[in-house]
């Protein structure tokens, strides 16, 4: 699908013969911007621009064709520097006044050079085309062209707009889509980084409607601050849309842990959600190990009352009538450790008020909640209040590690049997402060440190959103599949980006020419080759292209779904 | 075609010398000059202009005197414009052949005799589209090739109108052929800003 | 072997002191021959029969001896047309025998509507009749002074067809030859049938010109004629130029005329002016070729140099043309730079360079040679033309 589409353009192409190695786009529509001097394979290209082109039209990033003999390269600016062709310029430059001398000069004995790295190749046999562009494995010749990539070219190595190729953006030197190949996209856990107020959220929301429209996996949002599910307020002030609004309840519900606040925007959430403390395991409080400041001797009494009690370990260890110091001898843990266990389970947990000392599993909303997913509408689960990190780690890994059991079970029984029991549907779930679950120490123990690392083995992925990357354990980083970042200022951070990705010396350059608002870079499993891109607006152009549900503004929208869940009640 | 302004008197691959048809009435330093022949046209640059006797023994003296100076010289000795000859020497920057022009010497000089025509504005502008005989004349030996090249810039912009940036874009041909020597390069060019 | 100006130095101090004195002798010369000149001044009638006697040829004084005449006033418009001529001499040790004469001019207009031609026209003789002179048994060879006389005739024919072509719209016109009007060349054969055969056409030719009313001239640079000197000594002397008295009384054994070029005794003319106007006298055989065409002249300061100007008599006798002649000389001469403009450029037009011989012979040989002629240059004729190429 995705070989065939991006390339019919190509078939139409006529060839030239073989004294003119220009292809016919590049020359009639795409200006040269210079010519490649030199350069090796793996420390990228140096081309000589052409007195016409500024070198303050090169921006590093910039997405550049060279036309080479064989092959078209497609290619990224990396650098962008000012030469002299000899020293007596420098020494004697010319005045500001001398306008002629210096458009003279600028160009020509002093001039721009930018540094390509090759991303793909193509060649230009003909069958070769129909299997897309590869990995380059060599330079173009001498003196080849370097070329502004023009719409073809983009649609040539990204493809077009479809059903599975949803457009993140546009590059920023033209108004051409560049989409993402969806399929591919679930397929593996991916990471949406940048620091906070580079717009993360909207790129998430825009990644979220391009999920769901094409339908290519299900979503669970862990949504902290309550912004994916109803409308909520951009940086600007305005407020925007949430899925619920875009879609209809059929495919989106929202879940929440706080119904008195989703309440209070006058919004119907369609579940609430409670824990009980049966369903909180060691392993959920071993990820609050830093957020409840115990020491580790407190997880490993932990364990020990959770082996003495099974699941009512919580309850049993908070119950008023504790005998502590019995529980002590039974079970060999550390008295203090214990009780300080003791203190802070009652102070920060079974004080929540989503968390039910007994809540039988058909009264806690999650069977529903899940019930949902396997049916493939997309949950949302708010938070309301409980918008500090413990409740939302909690709530997550709870949820997380039941669906996972149960995804891995599906998947396993099919395996097992191959009778043509389905395997559940693809699953991605979206957390937010990313680094809190999957940092080195939490990603070995807690349930998204599995997932991550299984990768589509089970069905299930991760949408992780953060802004600390660096905080996020390197096996885990290594394995995620599309990389979406904004703007990085922590050297750690744009280190931890580039985890497992060769040639990422050249892209730490362009990561850092990034707009602090609306720009991002794209690399991995979604995309042929990284780019810097304009995501593209989270607007009412973006709400009606989502189709017919987006068109109405506002709660309208609500209360159409309203109406539709009466004809069709969510149950079913 | 254009009346001829001379004749070839002198002529080699690299250079031909015509004697003005009228004294004094030498094409303009740096302006393009042709030789149409029966298969092919020479083209050159006038890089020199002479005055003198039409003898080698006819040495011009000072006539001027009692107030009689310039033009009124001329006036009183109408003998002068025919004894005196003005000659030209333009430096051979490529040919036509088949149609096609070729930026390098011709295989044979234009004959002695045949007569010399400015070039028309047509011509100097499809002269001037490419301007790799630049390097031929940067290159040829004890020729004013520094000044020539000014000129004749100057001129092809007047007949190349249409193309405003004429000017750089030969300033940067010169800035690529030149970039080793920029004391020159800055010389050419400093000539070629006035009048901007 | 450098020069040694050590040893010449004493023996330029030594000419000097001679040539100092030879000076002030000279002084002295001129100041006796200009006071023969100023006793004589107003015999005109005696002078005249003197001339028309001496078996010399004299001067016969048209007007007073010591007159002078300011130079006339310049014509705004006004063309002179001057030739020359050049030869290729027969050559004995060529292939061939023939010569060529060259026939040079300028046309020069001046004043509103200036112009120039300048031109020349070769002729190459070699037919029979060109290169001998015969009548019944005898038949002399073309060359040397014969030569000249043809070429003379020619450039003189030239300038009457020249005036005839341009001279009439009215502009004051003058032709002007280079050298003395006087074909004294054939002065020393006299009755020789040659002269009939050569002088008629040129006269023929200044009839042309009378009958074109177009003024004829003749520039003579540094003149070296004694026609009015000898008249003063004969007229002072008596015809006894031997026991010249005054002369000898001064002590010195020489005549101060005797020898004396006559422009030396008009040497007080300011620049511009000319001197009396004076007839050749021709001896009665010869005058009967020339008949009332005999030259007339006189001289004049063009500021350079003390000229002699010759004119045919219509010319000398019409007081317009003279004046013209008077001051179209002087002016020529101021253009020319101390030579008339038109002769000079008449006289490049004209010349043949050794180049130019060199070329006509190699053309010549070719033609013949290509004709079946066999070649005869000699190898010193070879050699020489070597040496041109």
């Amino acid at each position: 699908m995705s070989a065939a589409d991006p390339f019919e353009q190509g078939h139409g192409m006529a060839r030239s013969g073989d004294e003119a190695p220009l292809s016919p786009q590049s020359s009639i529509l795409s200006p040269r911007l210079g010519l490649v001097v030199e350069g090796s394979l793996v420390e990228g290209l140096r081309a000589r621009l052409d007195a016409n082109s500024s070198v303050e039209d090169m921006r590093v990033g910039r997405f550049v064709r060279i036309a080479g003999e064989k092959h078209d390269f497609f290619c990224l600016v990396t650098d962008v520097r000012l030469s002299a062709t000899s020293n007596d310029v420098l020494a004697d430059p010319p005045a500001p006044e001398e306008g002629f001398l210096r458009q003279v000069l600028a160009g020509t004995a002093a001039y721009g050079e930018i540094a390509i790295q090759p991303m793909l190749m193509l060649s230009r046999e003909s069958q070769a085309e129909q299997e897309g562009p590869r990995p380059p494995r060599t330079v173009p010749i001498h003196f080849s062209s370097v070329v502004a990539a023009d719409e073809g070219d983009f649609e040539r190595v990204f493809g077009k707009e479809d059903d599975f190729h949803f457009e993140l953006g546009r590059p920023r030197e033209m108004e051409v889509p560049v989409v993402l190949d969806l399929p591919r996209f679930v397929e593996r856990s991916n990471g949406v980084f940048g620091k906070s107020g580079t717009g993360k959220s909207f790129l998430t929301r825009l990644l979220l409607c391009g999920v769901i429209k094409s339908g290519v996996a299900t979503n669970l949002i862990f949504d902290m601050h309550s912004e994916y599910g109803w409308a909520s307020q951009s940086e600007s002030g305005e407020l925007v849309r949430g899925l619920r609004q875009l879609f209809p309840s059929t495919k989106v519900v929202v879940y929440t842990l706080d119904p008195d606040s989703t309440r209070q925007r006058v919004v119907k959430p369609d579940g609430q959600i409670s824990i009980g403390l049966n369903e909180i395991e060691v392993e959920d409080v071993a990820l609050l190990q830093e957020e409840l400041r115990l020491n580790p001797t407190a997880v490993e009494s932990a364990s020990l009352c959770e082996n003495e009690f099974r699941s009512d370990w919580i309850e049993k260890l908070t119950a008023d009538d504790m005998d502590v110091a019995d529980l002590v001898k039974r079970t060999g843990a550390h008295a203090e450790s214990l009780a300080a266990l003791r203190r802070k389970l009652i102070a920060h947990i079974t004080s929540l008020k989503f968390v039910k000392r007994n809540v039988s599993e058909a009264s806690s909303g999650l069977d529903k909640l899940i019930a949902d997913l396997e049916r493939g509408r997309h949950v949302v689960l708010e938070f309301g209040q409980h918008r500090r990190l413990l409740p939302y780690m909690l709530v997550a890994n709870v949820i997380t590690r039941r669906i996972h059991r149960i995804w891995t079970e599906k998947v396993e029984r099919h395996k097992q049997r191959q009778d043509g029991t389905p395997p559940p549907g693809q699953l991605m779930i979206t957390i937010e402060e990313a680094h809190k679950f999957l940092n080195p120490r939490a990603a070995a123990q807690t349930i998204f440190g599995t997932i991550a690392r299984e990768m589509r083995k089970y069905n299930v992925t991760l949408l992780v959103v953060d802004q600390r990357p660096s905080g996020i354990d390197d096996e885990v980083l290594s394995q995620i599949g599309t990389r979406i970042t904004c703007q990085l200022s922590d050297d750690k951070d744009i280190e931890a980006i580039f985890t497992g990705v060769s040639g990422a010396g050249h892209l730490r350059a362009v990561l850092a020419t990034l707009d602090s608002r609306q720009e991002a870079i794209i690399l991995g499993h979604a995309v042929p080759m990284p780019l810097p891109l304009r995501i593209r607006p989270y607007d009412e152009e973006f709400y009606s292209s989502l189709g017919p549900w987006a068109d109405d503004p506002g709660l309208a929208i609500a209360r159409a779904s309203r109406t539709y869940e009466q004809l069709f009640p969510a149950d079913e | 075609m254009s009346e001829p302004i001379g004749e070839i008197v002198e002529t080699a691959v690299a250079e031909f010398t015509a004697q003005a048809y009228q004294f004094g009435q030498s094409p303009p330093f740096g302006s393009f000059v042709k030789v149409e022949l029966p298969d092919w046209t020479a083209y050159g640059l006038v890089y020199a202009i002479r005055s003198g006797g039409v003898e080698p023994g006819l040495r011009p003296v000072v006539r001027g005197r009692d107030g009689v100076r310039d033009a009124a010289i001329y006036a009183e000795n109408p003998d002068l414009e025919q004894v005196l000859r003005t000659e030209f020497t333009a430096l051979t920057i490529g040919f036509q052949e088949d149609a096609e022009l070729r930026t390098f010497l011709p295989p044979q000089p234009p004959p002695l005799h045949w007569s010399v025509h400015v070039c028309s504005d047509d011509e100097v502008v499809r002269l001037s589209e490419q301007l790799e005989y630049f390097r031929t004349v940067l290159a040829a030996a004890q020729i004013p090739a520094d000044a020539l090249l000014a000129a004749n810039i100057r001129l092809a912009r007047l007949a190349r109108a249409g193309e405003p940036d004429f000017t750089l874009r030969a300033g940067r041909e010169l800035a690529t052929l030149l970039k080793r020597d920029y004391a020159r390069l800055n010389g050419i060019l400093r000539g070629l800003r006035t009048g901007d | 072997m450098t020069l040694d100006l050590l040893k010449v130095g004493p023996q330029i101090a030594r000419m000097g002191v001679t040539l100092r004195e030879r000076s002030a002798r000279y002084s002295l010369r001129l100041a006796r021959a200009r006071a023969a000149l100023a006793e004589q001044a107003a015999n005109l009638d005696a002078l005249a029969k003197i001339a028309a006697d001496s078996r010399r040829r004299l001067a016969t004084p048209l007007e007073r001896l010591d007159a002078r005449h300011s130079l006339p006033q310049l014509p705004c418009d006004y063309r002179v047309i001057g030739t020359d001529g050049s030869q290729i001499e027969p050559d004995r040790h060529g292939i061939a025998d023939y010569y060529l004469l060259n026939v040079g001019w300028a046309v020069i207009a001046y004043g509103s509507q200036p112009s120039a031609e300048l031109a020349s026209e070769p002729r190459l003789f070699f037919e029979r009749g060109d290169l001998y002179v015969a009548a019944g048994e005898r038949r002399v060879p073309v060359q040397d002074h014969h030569l000249s006389a043809k070429r003379a005739t020619l450039e003189l024919g030239t300038g009457a067809d020249l005036a005839r072509a341009h001279g009439r719209d009215g502009i004051p016109t003058l032709v002007l030859a280079d050298g003395t009007l006087l074909l004294w060349v054939l002065e020393d054969r006299p009755g020789d049938f040659l002269r009939k055969e050569l002088l008629s056409p040129y006269v023929e030719a200044m009839s042309r010109l009378r009958e074109l009313r177009v003024p004829l001239a003749s520039y003579v640079s540094r003149p070296r004629s004694v026609e009015v000197s000898g008249l003063l000594i004969e007229a002072t002397c008596r015809g006894d130029t031997a026991s010249c008295r005054a002369c000898a009384a001064s002590g010195e054994g020489d005549c101060a005329l005797e020898g004396l070029p006559d422009r030396e005794l008009f040497r007080d003319l300011e620049p511009g002016e000319r001197s009396a106007r004076f007839s050749m006298t021709l001896s009665e055989d010869l005058g009967a070729y020339w008949q009332d065409q005999v030259p007339q002249f006189f001289y004049l300061n063009v500021g350079s140099e003390l000229a002699r100007v010759e004119a045919s008599p219509w010319t000398g006798d019409d007081p317009t043309a003279l004046a013209l002649v008077h001051v179209l000389v002087y002016e020529q001469c101021r253009k020319g730079l101390g030579y008339p403009a038109v002769l000079a450029r008449a006289h490049e037009q004209a010349v043949v360079s050794m180049r130019d011989r060199a070329s006509f012979q190699h053309l010549l040989d070719g033609t013949l040679a290509r004709a079946g002629v066999p070649a005869r240059s000699s190898e010193k004729q070879l050699s020489k033309r070597m040496r041109a190429v």
